[in-house]
């Protein structure tokens, strides 16, 4: 959503997506998630009611950005994904004039898509205050604002200028004050309750307002649209499922909501903040519970990590040797493989991962994340093969061919292992960029130890980003070790000098 | 069997080979002399087309060297290249048997042939199980030898395969090199930079100065009458070298 530039990207780039893939599960119902707390908040509350009712659930947890969801929903990769009145207006239906939740589910209807009740709440942008100060002030609603051109106000860029920003709200409430600066979303906060600003734009649900004591100013001219938390799923669900999903309509308001998101926040756990809304308060059991849900899933992320990191590299060995073959030939075919795998690897890859998502058939999977690494994992194979065969000395090379052997035979025979040892390196260089490369698997749903990271990064939680990226590195340390074993097997002995000194030469004399 | 008719071979502007023409008795050991850069490994490149010519014609066993028939030609060639050449990654057995096995020869024939070409270049049969990287210069030479026989070839080609060994070892080799040619009775071509090697084994020398011919014949020809000063000077810097 609007605060979140990765998932904005993988959004941008989704539009050009086309149908992926339909498969859906016959009985499990997904669930999908937009990659930020409340979503995941969400995602966890209906998985939970679900599972509660004896319904079989997975949840894909920060699977993206909106058209990512709204096109997994709509091909049936997901069931359901909760999702912002706003949002679908603007961006699924790309309609300012709709307006009422009544109107957008008769506009998704024919598209076999249903939105629910309404939550209760609405997160919308907002301005916020230190409670006592407004409350010493008189301050209950943005035009209480008029009378206190002397406060300072900070804001973050990107409300600074929006359509529906600062400069049109200054309009709409004739407000004048001076002192406005643009700060940081986080910083903007603790620059709030040390009373650097006095007040600032926020959203309405976030966890910094319980945290810090701020006090929301009532929209009391509704400048800022709506936007209603609901849920949307496919019309074709059973109809015990839709009618549980409804059964939160109403249930969830604005202080709940900003509590939950605190608690995930503060817990670092959403499964835990989710627990919260069906009034287990935090017990020590559930608390503890809650916390095994993280450690539990690091063999099993490893797993999917270490699948993802094996399929992309035996498909860029299998691949890259020979097309480094070809660009050890001089002449333009061989500087134009060298060229193109260099040119992939200078793709962010964020950006590559976004392109693949917009690519038809391949969309949000584990697929796309592994022909992302794939393609990452090519340059130093290619590279590398083609150095190793081209080094190798004249000499070496001309008593080949002069002896008479083909080229085939060459190759396999004499060039081949004879730049083994360049090739392997390449190899491993790739394999330890690929272990590193596939945390953003977790970006387009494809798991594996990135999801921890990112779940982390969002919470700000440091325990959960290691709970990744220490198993991410003992991979990268792993693997290094693996390539010793491999160097000793698969370079031809004649070669590895070292092993063979002096000692075996005295030896054998 | 050997011949090579106004051979030009030029790398872009510079020209490595002019207008070279030559023909190289059959059964004879030839030494192909001259200063660094003249083109003596270049001649022996265009005998395999390894390089072709520019111009010209180079034909072995009365035919044009060309792409159609350079495996087969290579096949009757032995070439010592001008630093061994020898595969690093394969024992001395394996390198030595290759092309024998690559062409399907029993293991038996290629056992028998092997200890004759050990007995034949005293390479010590022991070690035949050690890799190039184990052995002195001198065996190693021996190696590149046996494994440019393997074959029997009709031609043997060698570029200065004696120029990385130190003195002693040099002169001992040079004896069993010549004793094996008189062995073989092929025809021999030896690439040297080395007056006095050139006349213990030549039964003909080629003179070679950037690029063209000079003068062929005996090394008493070259002596006795040299075919322009270039002869001379070189003979008299060689026989300076040598008391230094
Ligand atoms: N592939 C090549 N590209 C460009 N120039 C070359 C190439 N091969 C050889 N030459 C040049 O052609 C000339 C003849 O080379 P060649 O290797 O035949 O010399 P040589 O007589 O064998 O010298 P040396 O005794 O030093 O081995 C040299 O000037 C060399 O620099
Ligand atoms: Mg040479």
């Amino acid at each position: 959503m609007r605060r979140y530039p990765v998932s904005l990207l993988l959004a941008g780039m989704g539009l050009l997506m086309g149908a992926a893939d339909g498969r859906s599960a016959a009985r499990e119902v997904h669930i999908g998630s937009k990659k930020f707390t409340e979503s995941y908040v969400l995602g966890e509350i209906a998985r939970i009611l679900l599972e509660r009712q004896t319904v079989d659930v997975v949840h894909h947890q920060g699977m993206g950005g909106t058209i990512v969801l709204w096109r997994a929903l709509k091909n049936g990769q997901i069931a359901l994904y909760p999702e912002y009145t706003g949002t679908i207006r603007e961006q699924i239906l790309k309609e300012s004039s709709i307006s009422g939740i009544e109107a957008i589910r008769q506009a998704l209807v024919s598209q076999g898509i249903g939105v629910s009740e309404a939550l209760g709440f609405n997160n919308t942008y907002a301005l916020v205050m230190r409670r006592e100060h407004a409350r010493r002030l008189d301050i209950e609603a943005i035009s209480d604002l008029r009378e206190h051109p002397e406060l300072t106000v900070g804001l973050t860029h990107e409300f600074m200028n929006r359509n529906d920003g600062w400069h049109p709200l200054t309009n709409r409430y004739n407000l004048t004050m001076t002192d406005v600066r643009t700060v940081d979303h986080a910083l903007g906060y603790t620059a709030l309750r040390d009373g650097t600003i006095d007040v600032k734009d926020a959203y309405s649900t976030d966890a910094k307002i319980a945290d810090y004591n701020l006090t929301v100013l009532e929209d009391d001219r509704n400048f800022f649209p709506a936007y209603q938390a609901v849920f949307l799923y496919r019309t074709n669900l059973a109809s015990r499922v839709k009618r549980a999903i409804n059964g939160l309509g109403g249930r969830i308001d604005s202080t709940m909501m900003t509590r939950l998101n605190a608690k995930a926040e503060r817990t670092d756990d959403y499964t835990e903040a989710a627990m919260a809304f069906f009034g287990r308060e935090s017990s020590h059991a559930s608390y503890a519970e809650g916390r095994l849900d993280w450690v539990r899933p690091i063999p099993s992320r490893t797993l999917e990590h270490l699948y993802l990191v094996g399929i992309s590299m035996a498909a860029a060995v299998v691949v890259g040797i020979p097309l480094g073959i070809i660009a050890s030939y001089p002449g333009w075919l061989g500087n134009g493989v060298l060229g193109a795998a260099g040119v992939v690897q200078t793709i962010p890859s964020l950006a590559l991962l976004a392109i693949l998502v917009s690519i038809p058939f391949l969309g949000i999977s584990p697929l796309t994340a592994i022909l992302a690494l794939f393609l990452y994992s090519l340059l130093p194979i290619v590279r590398n093969t083609a150095s190793g065969l081209q080094s190798l000395p004249r000499s070496i090379r001309e008593s080949a061919i002069a002896l008479g052997l083909d080229w085939r035979t060459r190759l396999l025979k004499v060039e081949l292992p004879m730049a083994s040892a360049t090739i392997l390196a390449g190899v491993k260089t790739s394999a330890v960029i690929n272990v590193g490369t596939a945390t953003l698997a977790a970006l387009i749903g494809a798991g594996g130890l990135g999801q921890p990271i990112i779940s982390g990064l969002n919470l700000n939680a440091p325990g959960t980003i290691l709970q990744g990226a220490v198993p991410a590195a003992l991979l990268a340390i792993l693997i290094q070790g693996l390539f010793v074993i491999l160097d000793r097997l698969l370079i031809p002995k004649g070669l590895q000098v070292e092993r063979m000194g002096l000692n075996s030469f005295l030896e054998n004399k | 069997m050997v011949t090579f008719e106004k051979v030009t071979v030029s790398f872009g502007e510079h020209v490595a080979l002019n207008e070279v023409t030559l023909s190289l008795p059959q059964g004879r050991t030839i030494a192909l002399i001259g200063p660094s850069g003249c083109g003596k490994s270049t001649l022996l490149r265009l005998l395999l087309f390894l390089i072709s010519p520019t111009r010209g014609r180079v034909r072995v066993a009365d035919r044009d060297v060309n792409q159609g028939n350079a495996i087969e030609i290579r096949r009757r060639i032995g070439y010592v290249v001008q630093d061994g050449g020898l595969f690093p990654h394969m024992t001395v057995r394996d390198n030595v048997l290759l092309m024998a096995r690559y062409l399907g020869y029993s293991e038996e024939t290629n056992q028998a042939r092997l200890a004759w070409l050990c007995e034949l270049t005293k390479f010590p049969e022991g070690a035949l199980a050690r890799y190039p990287v184990q052995l002195s210069g001198g065996q190693r030479q021996r190696v590149s030898l046996m494994r440019a026989l393997i074959l029997d070839p009709e031609l043997l080609l060698l570029d200065e395969p004696l120029a990385a060994l130190d003195p002693i070892v040099r002169a001992n080799l040079q004896q069993e090199l010549r004793a094996i040619f008189q062995r073989l009775q092929r025809t021999v071509v030896l690439v040297t930079h080395d007056m006095a090697e050139a006349a213990y084994f030549g039964d003909r020398i080629v003179l070679l100065e950037s690029g063209r011919v000079v003068q062929v014949g005996t090394f008493q020809a070259l002596w006795e009458s040299p075919a322009e000063p270039f002869v001379s000077d070189f003979l008299a810097a060689q026989r300076t070298l040598s008391f230094l």
